[in-house]
Parts: C-alpha cells; sequence; structure tokens
C-alpha cells in the first residue's frame, strides 16, 4: 500500500495526488502539519526526509522524497510503457526531464512569493515573482509554438501530457495566490485547461475544473437528436 | 451614434488565442475582458466581473453556449450575455436586468476587434485608416503571428516595432522593406522568395504602462507560407524586446498589477428599445403538418453572426415570432436544447415550435399557417425562459391542446438526464394529438381523448389522487383546465408551490374599468390613463417606449416598476407574491386600484 505524506495546500503535493487519481493507485494519506505546526521538520520526517520538505511516498516500505522523483517512479512502477514517462524515446526523455527541473524552479519562485503570501514566510516575494513571471514567460511562448504543432499541446512532443506537464501544472494554477497574474501568458493559460481535462483530473483548494471538452459533452445540457 | 464612439475599435487578440471552451483574459485601456467564443464559433467580449459579486469570469467557465461564474454559478448566455441560471433560485427566471456588461467584438483581419463603448450586437464599421490594415487583397491570406506583451506605454511600444525588420535575419539586410507607420500601427512590406509579403503590427493599449503588439502577416494564399513563421516571428519579437529592455525603455516585468489599475467599463448609450428591434432572422428549414389544425416550424438563425443563438435555452422556454401579419407572438420551443432541425442543410443548431391555427386569431396564427412556407426568414427573439423545470425529484406533465409544446421540451429533458416524469396530454381526439414520435420517445405518456369537462376534471382528480409524492406538477393549456388542476391539487392539499404553468392566453374583463392617472418619476410628467386604453398605449402615445409584446398580460414584456401607489393587477405573468407586493406591473393590461400610480419612468 502507498502512503503519502501529504499537505491539503500544498502544491508539490498536490501533483503525486493528482497522478495517483489520474493513474487511479489507491493510497492512504498521511496529513503532515506544515504550518503552523512545521510537522515536517520533526524528528519523525526528519527521518523520512533529512530535506525536510514534503511531499514523501512509501510504497510498501521503498521510501522517495521530491516530487518531481515521485511522479517518475510511479510512471514507471504503475504505467511502464505509457505516454505519462516515455523512456525508450531518448529525445521525449531528455524533454521529460528537463520540464521536471522547470518544475523545481517554478517552485523556488511561485510557490515561494506564495509562501510568503499565504503564511508570511520571511522570502524576497517581489524578487520571487520576477522571477516566476519569466518563468512563465518561457513556458507561454514554448507552448505557443507547441499549440501550432500537429502533435502539440503538451510541454513535450507526442501529442500526449507527460508527468512534466502535471508537474509544472500546480505552480502556475495557484500563482495568483503569490501575487502573479496570468494575464500575459494566454498560451499558458489554455494549456491548463487541456491539464483540467485529463480524465481523472482533480482538484485542490485554489485550482478549479475545467468544463467539460466538446468531444466530452457535445451539448452541455444533455440534448437528444430526434 | 457619433463617429468617435464607432471608431474606438482594437484588436484584442489573434483569432486563434480564442480557443474552443476556453475563456481568454485581455485587458483593453485598464478594462479587463473576458473573451470566449461558444460552440458556434461567436465571439463574446465581456467585463471580467460577475454582475453578483464582482469575481472574476475568467476564474470561471465556458460550457458551450454559457459561462459559468466559478463563485456562486450564474450563468451567462452567449450573445447579449443574459443570466439564465441563478443556481440558488434555478425554478425562477432571473430578472433581465442581471446581465453581463457586454461589448461590441467583431472578427477581422484573424484579429478580435472590440469596442468598450458599444454593447454587443451593435453592427461593426471596419478598422478605421490608422490601423493601415485592410481586408485581403484578392488571393492573399491573413494570419495573426504571436502577439508579445511589452511592459511601456504605446508610443514607446510604437517606437520599438519600427525597429522589428533589424531583428529579423533576413528583413534585416533587406533594401527592399517598405515601412508605414501611423500613432498605433506599423506596415511593413517586401518581397521575399518572389512573393510579396507584408507584416502588419497593431498596438493594444493594455493599460497605460503596458501594450500589446499584435502581428499580422499577409501573404499569397496558395504559399503553404505560414510553415516557418509562427516561430521566426517569435524570434525576432524576443530579440527586440530583449535590446529594448536592455535599453532601459521596456520594462522586463510588470509595472503594475491588474488589481492597482482596474478602471470599471465606460458607460455605454443606453437606447430603450421597442421588443422588435432587437429580433434576428431565422431561416423557416421546414413546416409539418403535426396534427389537425397544428404546424410546426423548424427554425434556424439565417446571419453568421446570430448563428448560435437559438442553440441554448431552458426546456420549457418560447421565443417571440414577429409573424406575417406583424404581431409579435410568443410560441413554446418544442424541441431539446442543441437539436439540429432535420431540414437544416446547414447542420446549425435550431428550434422547433409549433402554431395552432385559432379560429378567432387576431392575425397572429392565422398569418403564421397561411404564409410561412419552408424557406422563408421571419424575425425572431432570442429563447426567453420563464417557465423552467423546478429542483424537484420529479415532474408530472399535465398538457391540453396546443400546451403540450412546452412540456415536450421538459419532459424530453426529464428523459435525457434518466428523472422521474410522466406525461398526461388531454386533446379533443386522435387527429389532434401532435408530435407523436417525440412522445415515443418519452417512456410514461398517457393520452386523454375526446373528454367531457366532467370527465376531465375526474381524470385529473385521479391522477393527482394516485401520482408520485416525489413529483411536481406542470401544467399548460388553457385557463380552465389550469383552474381545475389548481383545485384539485388542493383539495388533495399539495402546496400551491408544487404547481408550475403557463398560460398561452389571458381573459380580462374591462367591465370596472376606472381612469387614473400615472406620474413618471425621471421626468415628473403627469399622464391620465382613461378608460379603454391600456397603461402600455399612453406611454407610446406620449414618447414613451415600453417594450409590448403579447399585450396581454402573459408574457411580461412589458414590466414596469411602480414606486407608490397600488396596481390593480390583471395579467397572469406575475406571481401571487409579486402581486401582493406590488412593485411591479404589466403596464399591457394592467391598471391601478389607487387613483395614482408613480413609475419608475
Amino acid at each position: 500500500m502507498i502512503t503519502l505524506y501529504d499537505y491539503e495546500l500544498s502544491g508539490n503535493c498536490y501533483k503525486v495526488r493528482l497522478f495517483l487519481e489520474i493513474l487511479k493507485i489507491p493510497y492512504v494519506k498521511h496529513p503532515v502539519e506544515f504550518y503552523p505546526g512545521f510537522e515536517h521538520k520533526s524528528d519523525a520526517l526528519l527521518a523520512l526526509n533529512p530535506l525536510g520538505q514534503l511531499p514523501i511516498l512509501d510504497d510498501a516500505g521503498f521510501v522517495m522524497r521530491d516530487a518531481q522523483a515521485i511522479l517518475s517512479y510511479l510512471a514507471q512502477r504503475y504505467a511502464p510503457g505509457s505516454h505519462w514517462y516515455p523512456v525508450l524515446d531518448a529525445r521525449r526523455l531528455g524533454e521529460t526531464n528537463m520540464w521536471l527541473a522547470f518544475a523545481n524552479e517554478l517552485t523556488a519562485t511561485s510557490s515561494a512569493a506564495r509562501l510568503q503570501q499565504l503564511f508570511e514566510f520571511e522570502l524576497d516575494a517581489d524578487k520571487a515573482r520576477r522571477g516566476a513571471y519569466r518563468l512563465f514567460r518561457i513556458l507561454d511562448e514554448h507552448l505557443w509554438l507547441s499549440e501550432r504543432q500537429p502533435d502539440g499541446g503538451w510541454l513535450c512532443t507526442g501529442g500526449q501530457p507527460t508527468i512534466a506537464d502535471l508537474a509544472c501544472f500546480p505552480y502556475v494554477m495557484l500563482a495568483p495566490e503569490g501575487g502573479i497574474s496570468l494575464l500575459d501568458f494566454p498560451a499558458l493559460r489554455r494549456w491548463t485547461d487541456r491539464v483540467k481535462r485529463i480524465a481523472g483530473f482533480t482538484v485542490m483548494a485554489g485550482i478549479f475544473p475545467a468544463s467539460p471538452s466538446r468531444q466530452q459533452a457535445p451539448t452541455e445540457h444533455g440534448a437528444i437528436t430526434m | 451614434m457619433s463617429e468617435a464612439l464607432n471608431s474606438a475599435w482594437f484588436p484584442v487578440a489573434g483569432a486563434h488565442d480564442l480557443a474552443e471552451r476556453h475563456i481568454f483574459a485581455g485587458e483593453l485601456h485598464n478594462v479587463e475582458l473576458a473573451l470566449w467564443r461558444d460552440d458556434d464559433g461567436c465571439v463574446n467580449a465581456w467585463d471580467n466581473r460577475c454582475c453578483h459579486r464582482g469575481a472574476r469570469l475568467t476564474l470561471g467557465a465556458n460550457t458551450g453556449h454559457r459561462v459559468r461564474c466559478q463563485y456562486h454559478g450564474w450563468q451567462y448566455r452567449s450573445g447579449d450575455g443574459q443570466c439564465i441560471v441563478l443556481p440558488a433560485a434555478s425554478q425562477t427566471p432571473p430578472p433581465t436586468s442581471v446581465c453581463a456588461h457586454t461589448f461590441a467584438a467583431v472578427e477581422r483581419n484573424d484579429l478580435v476587434w472590440v469596442n468598450l463603448n458599444l454593447p454587443a450586437g451593435h453592427p461593426a464599421c471596419p478598422p478605421q485608416g490608422d490601423w493601415l490594415i485592410a481586408e485581403p487583397g484578392a488571393g492573399r491570406t491573413q494570419r495573426a503571428l504571436q502577439s508579445f506583451v511589452l511592459h511601456a506605454g504605446a508610443a514607446t511600444a510604437l517606437a520599438g516595432v519600427q525597429r522589428y525588420a533589424a531583428f529579423d535575419a533576413r528583413l534585416s539586410g533587406d533594401p527592399s522593406v517598405a515601412l508605414r507607420s501611423s500613432p498605433r500601427a506599423v506596415h511593413l512590406s517586401w518581397n521575399e522568395d518572389g512573393q510579396a509579403l507584408q507584416l502588419f503590427f497593431l498596438l493594444q493599449p493594455a493599460r497605460t504602462d503596458k501594450t500589446l503588439v499584435h502581428a499580422v502577416l499577409e501573404a499569397p494564399a496558395d504559399a503553404v507560407a505560414l510553415g516557418p513563421w509562427p516561430a521566426r516571428h517569435q524570434a525576432a519579437m524576443k530579440r527586440l524586446r530583449h535590446r529594448l529592455i536592455d535599453e532601459g525603455r521596456v520594462s522586463d516585468v510588470p509595472l503594475s498589477t491588474a488589481d492597482d489599475a482596474y478602471v470599471p467599463p465606460p458607460p455605454q448609450p443606453k437606447v430603450r428599445q421597442r421588443g422588435s428591434e432587437r429580433l434576428l432572422k431565422a431561416r423557416v428549414t421546414r413546416v409539418t403538418e403535426v396534427a389537425q389544425d397544428i404546424r410546426s416550424f423548424e427554425l434556424e438563425p439565417e446571419d453568421q453572426g446570430d448563428i448560435g443563438a437559438l442553440a441554448d435555452f431552458i426546456p420549457g422556454a418560447h421565443i417571440d415570432v414577429l409573424t406575417p401579419a406583424g404581431l409579435l407572438r410568443q410560441y413554446s420551443i418544442v424541441s431539446a436544447p442543441g437539436e439540429i432541425n432535420a431540414g437544416s442543410a446547414r447542420g446549425v443548431r435550431g428550434v422547433t415550435i409549433a402554431v395552432k391555427r385559432e379560429p378567432d386569431s387576431r392575425g397572429g396564427s392565422a398569418s403564421m399557417h397561411g404564409q410561412i412556407r419552408e424557406g422563408a426568414i421571419v424575425e425572431v427573439s432570442r429563447p426567453k425562459n420563464h417557465f423552467r423545470l423546478a429542483n424537484s425529484g420529479g415532474a408530472l406533465f399535465l398538457a391540453a391542446g396546443i400546451g403540450v409544446t412546452p412540456l415536450l421540451s421538459m419532459a424530453g429533458q426529464m428523459a435525457a438526464t434518466g428523472r422521474l416524469h410522466a406525461l398526461h396530454y388531454f386533446s379533443r381526439g386522435a387527429a389532434h394529438v401532435a408530435f407523436r414520435e417525440r412522445l415515443d420517445a418519452l417512456q410514461d405518456v398517457h393520452l386523454h381523448l375526446g373528454l367531457s369537462p366532467e370527465a376531465t376534471l375526474a381524470q385529473i382528480q385521479s391522477i393527482l389522487a394516485t401520482m408520485d409524492p416525489q413529483m411536481d406538477i406542470y401544467v399548460c393549456g388553457p385557463r380552465p383546465f389550469l383552474d381545475a388542476i389548481v383545485g384539485a391539487a388542493q383539495a388533495l392539499g399539495l402546496g400551491a408551490d408544487r404547481v408550475h404553468f403557463e398560460l398561452f392566453s389571458n381573459t380580462i374583463s374591462h367591465q370596472n374599468d376606472k381612469p387614473f392617472k400615472v406620474r413618471l418619476a425621471r421626468s415628473g410628467v403627469e399622464l391620465n390613463v382613461p378608460v379603454g386604453q391600456s397603461l402600455s398605449d399612453v406611454l407610446s402615445e406620449h414618447g414613451i417606449a415600453v417594450e409590448t409584446s403579447c399585450e396581454q398580460g402573459v408574457c411580461g414584456t412589458c414590466m414596469v416598476t411602480v414606486l407608490e401607489g397600488t396596481p390593480e393587477h390583471r395579467d397572469v405573468y406575475l406571481s401571487e407574491d409579486e402581486k401582493r407586493a406590488g412593485h411591479c406591473m404589466q403596464a399591457c393590461v394592467s391598471r391601478s386600484a389607487s387613483e395614482m400610480l408613480v413609475l419608475d419612468l
């Protein structure tokens, strides 16, 4: 059985919950009081992750830290050979890992601004916001070109989402809570709608669902054709 | 309309930016915009605020023909922005004043253009001269490229864009590049690989310190030309932006936030229009004799700009139709939302209405039967969602004659969503039963043919006595039929709130008419309403246009607000509670119990 050491308001915990839901993998949540209790810095949790960060995944005694690493583990363990983590295609594997690393950059900026705003952590929020803005611009320009490819629309080529999309998604959506508007990033906003329409998508506080796509619901009110 | 208002059109997005079931966030002159396309491709440009609690509509969802606010689920429909669902009061139609603040929008040059000074539906004029762009020439095509944000005022952005050629690898060394410039646009034209190419740059003043640069490429249509252009333009603009930032002309990051810069949209001219001026053209795609004296008419919007106008409604809705006799008449929609008419050549979603030829017709139904043929164009309103299903566990539909029309649409909805329902259809005889194939699609249909009034009453009593207690009752038919049902329900102890009804006609006695006075609060004008004339007639004689439609107190179109005095209600539109409160009245039929009424006009 999988146990996720989880904090409800954490975008990094959320991306793991999201992927577990998408893959329909049963798991148990172990809630950790990140704030105000700082339980992730307790001896018990430092024993699981000496970096004192969440999430932590325990899969039948195999313990892992780092949200991006957990996503790659889950993909290869529970959905091998799927589009989520294309390990057999060197280029797409490279792309996926490149954008997984980008997700950590978002944690350092967008998430930091939000931590300052929500929990008054001692961080330079303006600097974090400027950093996040530049990263979002890179994402937006990348996605604008991707949308124009026949198999585009996602961070990596291949026409289907990868764990990199899930890894980058939370701190894009939660950016407004850190005082960063997405107004200047139209392609990025369209991509968030696509992520929200992945089968099995689940929400967290501050992240709302999208309406069903036209393929999922051709008419919105149950029309019958005569 | 002044020229200044009509000329204030600005590009706000590329046409491709408005993706299916997406709400695009825009900004023009510090006004935040929610831009979205409905499932039929029609573009909406609204103030980005829900008129309930001011939540951003861009946080909400585009559900196909409506935008649903994320906060309390208010749903605004495409086209006129009317709110048609308030989830907290789902069985009552929202007042017509609950409406998104709409702006006129049009697609041209592969861009979306918006005019903040005009409401949706206003005819657009082409971009004025200083945008430098026109419709593409014969055999040429225009494609919008990526729009870029520059954190600087429009003048700085303009000076920057004029240097564009220097940042494109091929244009920088090309002496044939010709540049034209205006205060809000830049135009480059040149020849490349034997093709005449043009680039138009159009500046959108988003905020005083933020300018969007739209770019449109014009090229020969046969050249699959666009190929490298998305990436090529992006690379050039990134280099240009980087240089402008290095030179200190443009900021790398925002200088203000949309919250700080927020301004409400400018006021728009309020034109009080008569009902007929808001009608849209619909084509009659099929006319069918569905029963004795009953014809069905399949309608679909004719103009491309209205193409989705009949696709979305709440079952039970009606439309106003301007009949060939020149009368505005209400006809319930029989079909389900989103149906494509069997007779449609274009696959457009439309509606089916049914019209019974009335022997004592005032001209409406007789002219529909006599003059409307397949292929005709009639003027109709957008759907009016007054009669609707309440949130109950089930529905018992009781129809008499032509009253079956709204109930068929409602029963279809119940069937499609798998909810408990039964339909009892009272008719003079088998030849008068309409829409057999729609009836067959329902589960629990009972025909009651040729019953006497006494037998009808007995049948109603028996139906109500044995109905499923989870059901609400929906009635449509003539007044005596409704009265019999209301009486029977009362006798069985069923609450009045469980009987929902719609009447198609109203019988009004003028025996006790008395003259009365009205004072119009806004102008102070006092008018006399004599015996034999209606309030709405007196008002329109004095140039105060009150929109009217059925002229018999059925449809609710001519509602006016009462500030003082006691109206004597003669309509069947207002609920008993609303009548008792006395804050509004139907000007076409209702009169006054007090000597004077003060109206909010």
